[in-house]
């Protein structure tokens, strides 16, 4: 009696913990959802619970549909910036991360270790640290305001972040498979590209996707290198909706629902691989 | 021997495109702040050698010891928040109950959403008239609160970073604590252990070395992080949540101010290295 009786305690505290975790997460996302397919009237009326579904706010950010109460641009160009940037960053990063990270996982070289190490400190380190450096030598080289400026920049972020993590992918290839490789005749780099990296292709998509993220939820970069509107990328204009006087709230949310979109989704594709990899050595044991 | 020297330059034509574009976009510029930082330097303006110049005025300047406070102050608070509730959060969702993987899904979510659309989020979140905190405390208690007002701010960005920031505490222990053996446990409950005992001297003993890596990025990346609080507030209201990051900025993007800014960046540097190096020192164990 006494035993079946904790048990059900112990029950009702689990699912009160649960819910508690649920709603704690979940109501700021409500929130912005809510405002995103609402029509922009009822934003006004201040009630909890949607009483229309309109998808007006969202067409707005786009340049369609009618005209709203509040301005605002369009969000179109700094969108398209951001995917054709982003996956400029993630093409790079990760060609040079497999190269560098096999180099690192594999190869003996001088100075293997200290840069081994120098690609993780690179990637922890926070930019803020070079947030002034990156603007004035950029100014001098010309590149303030261009797409390869941006581009530069972000890479400073996301190439360590490749070269850290495939390094640590290449190094779960067991070894053997490389020899037997290397013995049946096939040379270091046909064992590298026959091999090495199809057996990782896992690893390399997941690094690859994250490296995509880290330059699309830049605020940094863009903010200090990019003044031409025609360049922006869509941190920014979520950013410059917050500034105005009288704040778009509906086109903020549904710019802020749209911008969550691809990244949020990559992310929950690549999830376990990400948490793999930083802590991995820790958690083995 | 020929193989060695093959092998090294083998090992360097892997490297060297990866890390000839970080000496570019990130050892060129550290090292670049570092000199920088002994000049009076204006935008627009010949840099002057001025020796430690910025250095005594930062000594000087009332707001950057407000700054250190302030950006030590949300850090710490933050981190054991996180720390505490990630752990909660990890520990209620080892155990087995119905709809545990719905939970564990939602639970996850902010780590996948951008900076800046959680500070967007919580823009809204929080909005005075509008927002559904404040919707919801006026049907609970009957009260409004300026969220983003003097009083409330610094709870609000805490409550911000640590809303944003559980997830990774709570996946990170998930898996380590699937790494501490049942056994331990059912030996321990036989033994008469109470729960706070299993808990103290089993559960935390094994994942120690996680929970050490964990704190310590979070700390790297809540000390530097700019984006929340820069979208969210501007360092605002007044100064009160002018941390070192909005202090940089605004040396050297309002100011103009890039020596003062530098010399700020490269005093940050030595706390960041130290941090790493634990970190570094952890993975390795």
């Amino acid at each position: 009696m006494r035993k079946g009786r904790s048990a059900f305690i112990k029950r009702v505290i689990i699912y009160l913990s649960a819910l508690i975790i649920l709603v704690w997460t979940i109501l700021p996302l409500y929130w912005m959802i809510v405002t995103a397919f609402r029509p922009e009237k009822e934003i006004y009326e201040g009630l909890i619970f949607p009483r229309q579904f309109s998808i007006s706010s969202i067409m707005a950010i786009f340049g369609l549909g009618e005209e709203h109460i509040t301005v605002g641009s369009t969000l179109t160009s700094y969108m398209i910036n951001s995917i054709y940037i982003s996956l400029i960053v993630m093409a790079i990063s990760t060609l040079l991360g497999m190269l560098g990270g096999y180099a690192l996982a594999r190869m003996r070289f001088p100075g293997k270790d200290i840069l081994s190490s120098l690609s993780l400190f690179a990637y922890v380190f926070p930019t803020v640290v070079i947030m002034v450096p990156i603007f004035f030598i950029f100014s001098m080289w010309k590149l303030v305001n261009t797409p390869t400026g941006l581009i530069l920049a972000l890479l400073s972020h996301a190439l360590p972040y490749t070269l850290w993590m495939l390094r640590g992918f290449f190094q779960t290839i067991p070894l053997d498979i490389e020899e037997a490789a290397f013995i049946d005749g096939c040379s270091r780099l046909k064992t590298i590209f026959k091999i090495v990296f199809p057996l990782s292709t896992p690893g390399i998509v997941a690094t690859a996707t994250y490296a995509f993220i880290l330059a699309w939820n830049n605020v940094l970069f863009p903010l200090i290198l990019i003044s031409r509107t025609d360049l922006q990328v869509i941190s920014i204009g979520i950013l410059n909706y917050m500034k105005a006087d009288f704040v778009p709230w509906d086109r903020l949310m549904a710019a802020s629902f749209i911008a969550t979109l691809p990244p949020t989704l990559l992310f929950f594709a690549i999830q376990k691989y990400i948490v793999a990899g930083l802590t991995a050595g820790a958690v083995k044991r | 021997m020929k193989l060695k020297i093959r092998d090294a330059l083998e090992g360097l034509a892997f490297s060297t495109p990866a890390f000839l574009l970080l000496f570019f976009v990130l050892f060129f510029p550290f090292v670049y702040v570092i000199y920088i930082s002994f000049f009076t330097k204006y935008f627009g303006y010949e840099a002057v050698f001025s020796g430690l110049r910025n250095y005594i005025e930062i000594a000087k300047d009332p707001l950057f010891y407000y700054s250190l406070y302030i950006s030590t102050l949300y850090t710490s608070i933050s981190v054991v928040l996180k720390l505490i509730l990630g752990l909660a959060f990890a520990m209620l969702l080892s155990q087995e109950f119905r709809g545990r993987s719905v939970v564990r899904a939602i639970a996850v979510i902010p780590w996948g959403i951008p900076l800046f659309v959680v500070a967007a989020l919580f823009f809204w979140f929080f909005d005075y008239n509008l927002g559904l905190a404040n919707i919801i405390l006026k049907a609970l208690f009957g009260v409004k609160i300026f969220w983003l007002g003097p009083d409330y701010v610094i709870p609000s960005i805490i409550y911000v970073n640590v809303w944003k920031g559980i997830p990774f505490f709570m996946v990170n222990f998930l898996g380590a604590l699937q790494t501490v053996p049942k056994s331990l446990y059912e030996a321990a409950e036989i033994d008469g252990a109470n729960a706070w005992h299993r808990f103290r001297y089993i559960t935390v003993p094994g994942i120690k070395y996680v929970m050490l890596i964990v704190c310590l990025l979070s700390t790297i990346w809540t000390f530097g992080e700019f984006d929340t609080i820069f979208f969210l507030t501007r360092g605002g209201p007044g100064y009160i949540t002018h941390i070192i990051p909005i202090y940089i900025y605004f040396q050297a993007f309002s100011r103009f101010d890039i020596g003062m800014a530098a010399a700020v960046s490269v005093l940050t540097v030595p706390i960041f290295l130290a941090l790493i190096s634990v970190i570094l020192w952890a993975l390795r164990r």
